[in-house]
């Protein structure tokens, strides 16, 4: 081992998804006054999947707030505090519960700046914890993120590993606009190797999580591992993945996905949410209207949720949401002309 | 004076110096002539869009913000303007708004319903019927946490007491004990829905007992009891005990906006209300207690118009924004 | 081969009757096989003017489905099927877009330039490569032209050389303005897909291939006789009969085994010698010809050629052949003995090598070793050859094999 990998070494710890956040949390906390936690049931019960954990006896009631059940009001008291000087990081028990706070997202959090012609801004960022595949069935489980990417300004993230929770995290709490992160229920326990201490990752920037040749696999969240063990399979069988990493979806990372498709030829949108009027629609319409559409050797495919709302019984949970298998086999049609 | 004297003499007497007082009519003056001059812009066709217009409810506006200091900060909502000029605003800038210049307060891309002025602590009109009310829990809350000793006070209609962001709002405000004033100025009608249909309690601010909050109604085109109420409700706040909730009584003249057909109250309803124009009896007040006299008032009425002469000559003169810049502050702008 | 009348075989379904789009409606028998007519639109029956048994020209109408609801009238003529949105049931017509084959668009699209299938990669790769995609049969789903059709395409263009540099089917000929000058009445047809292949293909052929042609007298009564012995021994078990058409592929197939030299494609800098022997076989078309293939058939007997190829025919004439079906390699067959042709000349179809021309198998009279006159059926056959790849003798040697195979039928049963 070389000098400076063990520096590197040093520097990094293994931590879970969900330890990144509340790592980040905790330097926020640490290192700005203005930061808040807002929040159901994040004091001392730790959060609903043990995100902010014990982080209330570090810092008081006073900054990390226990709400009561009142997503609209508890919404907007986070975009009024923001607006006048607080920095606050409010946490949705269920990002299904967001719909209840739509107003206060949609129409005051992502306006105000634009409305009161640049006046003010309003650094809020807003946790959203999202997906399936915890039988939680149809109220609990949705990814709405798409629903929140279609509002001009505001700033949706989709972190998929610990590195980025953490990193994107911290680039949302500097932001000062309104950023809305979500994080996938199953990610919370992956492991991986974080950077200590204060870093940022881009807001804005996809990462080319492995290259390949003879097809580009655009995912965002859990669907980038789900992708990534696709494209291990594939190999296999002779087919060369690319599999990017979306990480944010507004503002999103056009040029990315447009030299892996002109290297390609061949793209594939992979997302949990709901196919029908998602982000795969938005990437694939995106490299129509590009100069990358005369690269295409193949129509462009999407795998995306079911139309349906996500059901209780745990096969047709699984069958509602692109698995790896689905992945695949589409992918492997797609390349071999059989779409 | 003796004590007794005093304390049978009016609240704004004993509260206020007669400049103050003086301005607080010219506020009054300022807004009628600004909705009605709006009024006459919209008929000849200088603006588009709509409006909703707060003649008859000007005494409300200035009444509940005369308590506050300079950097106490307010929320507003669609019937906006007048409270923004009582928080002090340049109407020149509130003119050019309307009429979507890029000198006005929001460079012309809010218009009426987004009036803000943030350097005078006006954080903002807002079209969502109680979309302010939480905000200005928020900014409670920022005071509370950074300790600025402001006090907030929100204002919102008779028709933003059944959403639910009211309710949510009160309870957490109370629970927290936050610096927050709710002024809820009951104008008798959400758009057609009289109070009377939508809400079951007597009084609006019967509300308050729910949350364990002072509640209290009182006639908002009295100047005394209006800036009296609101007076005592920021004094507790910034004691650190907790919110309030006011309802002014008042009354709008003209219809909900500029759509507004008056099919749901009746001529003689209005004409009453007319006959009891709260400028005036603001007005009458000053001139009977010799705060002013009747020659003055009428000179502070016919300042008050040039200076509404010249707000418009202002707009019109501003250049319209750029549409190249249509995507300005969607985002705030940072160094590459 | 050709099709232009069909014979009614059974009704599925009779007047009065609901039926849905795809369900099956009749069967029609024609020369070489049954094939089932499904219903071109969703409705109910009604008029059904041809009964089990008829002979009915293809193109006319034997029965109309009305939509649900509709007032049943009785349909007068032609402009009332284009006015409602009544289907029509044509006895040749298989009204259901057709799948898989390329050269088989539906005809709206035919008409129209843009209606060639290809991804925006080959587009821009055509663009560039100054190549019309209207030449080329794509290899993806439903036709799809893909980047590496292109790119085979534009190889196959540089290795022809600077000589020619695109072939233009769609030049003028002159033809209408000449029909104009001499006051000629006239119809303009479409040129559908296939026909623009053909069209293009074979004037390729003509341009960059040096044809030479070897004909041959072969002697068919050996074959006949075991064809009838087969055909006997069979009647019992199977309805199929095996025909002349059958015999020849076999045949060709053995003789292209014998003579591997024979069985290549030249490709420009290089020659390629296949392992297995595939046999095309021309098939006609209303809309054309196509050549399905018989893959791999020195390695199946006479049956079982015999099954493949009338499956093939069938899905042939329904446009239900997937490309692969009808790409062929080195060695077509073209057989117009039923129509009475004695002899012709046929064109090698690219990128295959030769093309045997069969003409009719007619009695005549020839000397015996004695020199006395023996009655025998002679059948012509013409071998055309690739001369880049097959020179004279070796075509020689394989229209003699080809002879001997023929005329001594018995080695095909026992190989």
């Amino acid at each position: 081992m070389n000098t400076h990998a063990a520096t590197g070494t040093r520097d990094m710890a293994e931590m879970s998804y969900s330890e990144a956040i509340r790592d980040a949390m905790d330097i926020a906390l640490e290192n700005d006054s203005r930061v808040i936690l807002m929040g159901e049931d994040i004091g001392v019960y730790g959060g609903a999947f043990q995100v902010t954990g014990d982080l209330v006896q570090k810092y008081g009631k006073e900054r990390v707030m226990d709400t009561p059940i009142s997503e609209l009001g508890g919404a907007g008291i986070a975009v009024g505090a923001a607006l006048t000087g607080l920095r606050p990081i409010y946490e949705f028990q269920f990002s299904d519960f967001a719909t209840l706070a739509m107003e206060q997202i949609v129409n005051q959090a992502a306006k105000i700046r634009y409305m009161l012609g640049g006046e003010v801004s309003v650094p809020l960022v807003m946790r959203f914890p999202a997906g399936s595949g915890t039988g939680a069935a149809a109220q609990h489980s949705q990814s709405l993120e798409a629903w929140l990417a279609h509002v001009p300004g505001l700033k949706v993230v989709m972190p998929a590993t610990p590195s980025d929770a953490k990193g994107l995290l911290l680039a949302a709490i500097e932001d000062p606009d309104p950023v809305m992160i979500f994080e996938h229920k199953l990610l919370y326990k992956i492991k991986g190797m974080v950077r200590r201490g204060f870093f940022t990752s881009p807001i804005g920037v996809a990462e080319i999580q492995r290259s390949g040749t003879d097809v580009t696999l655009v995912a965002t969240s859990i669907m980038v591992h789900k992708s990534l063990s696709a494209a291990e399979e594939l190999e296999k069988i002779g087919i060369s993945c690319e599999v990017i990493d979306l990480k944010t979806i507004r503002p999103i990372d056009c040029e990315t996905v447009f030299s892996s498709v002109k290297k390609t030829s061949r793209l594939v949108c992979v997302y949990e949410a709901v196919k029908t009027f998602g982000i795969g629609a938005e990437i694939s319409a995106m490299v129509a209207e590009s100069p990358a559409f005369d690269f295409l050797d193949a129509p462009i495919l999407r795998l995306g949720g079911a139309d349906n709302p996500i059901p209780y019984n745990s096969k047709l949970e699984r069958a509602s949401v692109p698995q790896v298998d689905d992945i695949v086999s589409r992918v492997a049609d797609l390349v071999h002309g059989k779409i | 004076m003796t004590q007794q004297e005093r304390q049978n003499e009016p609240f704004a007497l004993t509260r206020y110096t007669p400049d103050q007082l003086k301005d607080a009519l010219r506020k009054m003056h300022l807004i009628r002539k600004f909705e009605t001059a709006a009024e006459d812009s919209y008929m000849r066709g200088l603006i588009h869009g709509t409006m909703h217009l707060s003649i008859g409810q000007e005494c409300s506006a200035v009444g509940s913000c005369m308590p506050l200091a300079a950097s106490d900060q307010i929320t507003s909502t669609h019937r906006g303007h007048g409270h923004c000029v009582a928080k002090g605003a340049d109407i020149s800038r509130m003119f050019a708004e309307f009429f979507g210049k890029e000198t006005g307060y929001c460079k012309g891309r809010g218009g009426s319903m987004h009036i803000a002025d943030i350097a005078k602590g006006n954080l903002g009109a807002n079209g969502i019927v109680a979309g302010g009310i939480p905000i200005a829990v928020g900014a409670a809350l920022s005071s509370k946490r950074l300790k600025t000793g402001k006090v907030v006070l929100c204002f919102f209609g008779d028709g933003a007491n059944n959403e639910g962001a009211f309710h949510e709002s009160l309870n957490m405000a109370s629970v927290w004990d936050l610096p927050v004033v709710f002024v809820c100025e009951n104008n008798k009608y959400g758009m057609s829905t009289s109070v009377e249909r939508s809400t079951p309690v007597k009084n609006i601010a019967d509300r308050a007992a729910a949350y364990a909050i002072p509640g209290v109604a009182v006639d908002g085109n009295d100047f005394n009891a209006i800036t009296e109420a609101v007076d005592r409700a920021v004094v507790r706040a910034r004691a650190g005990q907790g919110p309030s909730l006011i309802e002014s009584l008042t009354y709008r003249w003209r219809g909900h906006s500029k759509s507004d057909r008056n099919r749901y109250r009746t001529k003689e309803e209005i004409n009453i209300w007319m006959s009891r124009d709260p400028i005036d009896r603001f007005r009458s007040f000053l001139v009977e207690h010799a705060v002013l006299t009747a020659d003055e008032a009428s000179t502070i009425e016919s300042k008050a118009q040039k200076e509404i002469e010249d707000a418009i000559a202002f707009a019109k003169d501003s250049p319209d924004p750029q549409v190249s810049d249509i995507g300005r502050d969607v985002y705030t702008a940072r160094p590459q | 081969m050709d099709m232009s009348f069909g014979t009614i075989a059974s009704w599925h379904r009779s007047e009065g009757d609901s039926v849905e789009k795809g369900d099956a409606l009749l069967d029609i028998e024609t020369d070489k096989a049954t094939m089932e007519v499904t219903s071109p639109g969703t409705g109910v029956l009604h008029f059904v003017s041809a009964k089990e048994g008829d002979v009915v020209p293809i193109g006319q109408a034997i029965g109309w489905i009305f939509l649900e609801g509709e007032d049943v009238v009785a349909p007068v003529g032609a402009p009332a099927i284009s006015a409602s949105r009544r289907e029509k049931v044509d006895p040749g017509s298989d009204a259901e877009p057709i799948e898989s084959a390329p050269i088989a668009e539906p005809s709206a699209d035919c008409s129209q330039k843009n209606g060639i299938r290809a991804t925006p990669l080959a587009r821009h790769l055509a663009r560039k490569l100054k190549i019309d995609l209207a030449q080329l049969v794509g290899s993806g789903p439903h036709g799809r032209i893909t980047r590496t059709d292109v790119e085979i395409a534009s190889r196959q263009f540089i290795n022809k050389g600077a000589q020619q540099q695109t072939i233009d089917a769609g030049r003028k000929t002159g033809a209408e303005r000449m029909a104009q000058e001499l006051g000629l009445t006239y119809k303009t047809m479409p040129v559908n897909n296939m026909r623009k292949v053909i069209a293009t293909r074979l004037i390729e052929s003509r341009a960059c291939i040096p044809h030479f042609d070897l004909d041959a007298d072969v002697e068919l009564d050996a074959l006949m006789a075991m064809r009838n012995q087969m055909n006997s021994a069979i009647d019992k078990t199977c309805t199929r009969k095996i025909s002349i058409n059958d015999l020849l592929i076999s045949a060709c197939a053995m003789t292209l085994q014998a003579v591997p030299d024979a069985n290549v494609s030249w490709d420009g800098d290089t020659i390629i010698r296949y392992d297995d022997v595939h046999i095309s076989v021309a098939v006609a078309l209303n809309e054309g010809v196509l050549t399905p293939v018989v893959r791999d058939a020195q390695r199946k007997d006479i049956q079982t050629i015999s099954a493949e190829m009338a499956d093939l025919i069938i899905r042939a004439k329904a446009g239900k052949l997937s490309r692969k079906e009808y790409q062929g390699v080195s060695f077509s067959l073209s057989n117009l003995g039923m129509f009475g042709v004695k002899s012709f000349s046929a064109i090698i179809n690219p990128p295959e090598s030769m093309i045997l021309a069969v003409g009719q198998g007619i009695q005549q009279f020839i000397p015996d070793h004695e020199g006395r006159p023996r009655l025998a059926t002679i059948m012509h056959v013409r071998l055309s050859c690739d001369h880049r790849v097959i020179d004279g003798a070796l075509g020689a040697i394989w229209l003699k094999k080809f002879k001997e195979v023929i005329e001594k039928p018995t080695v095909m049963i026992l190989n």
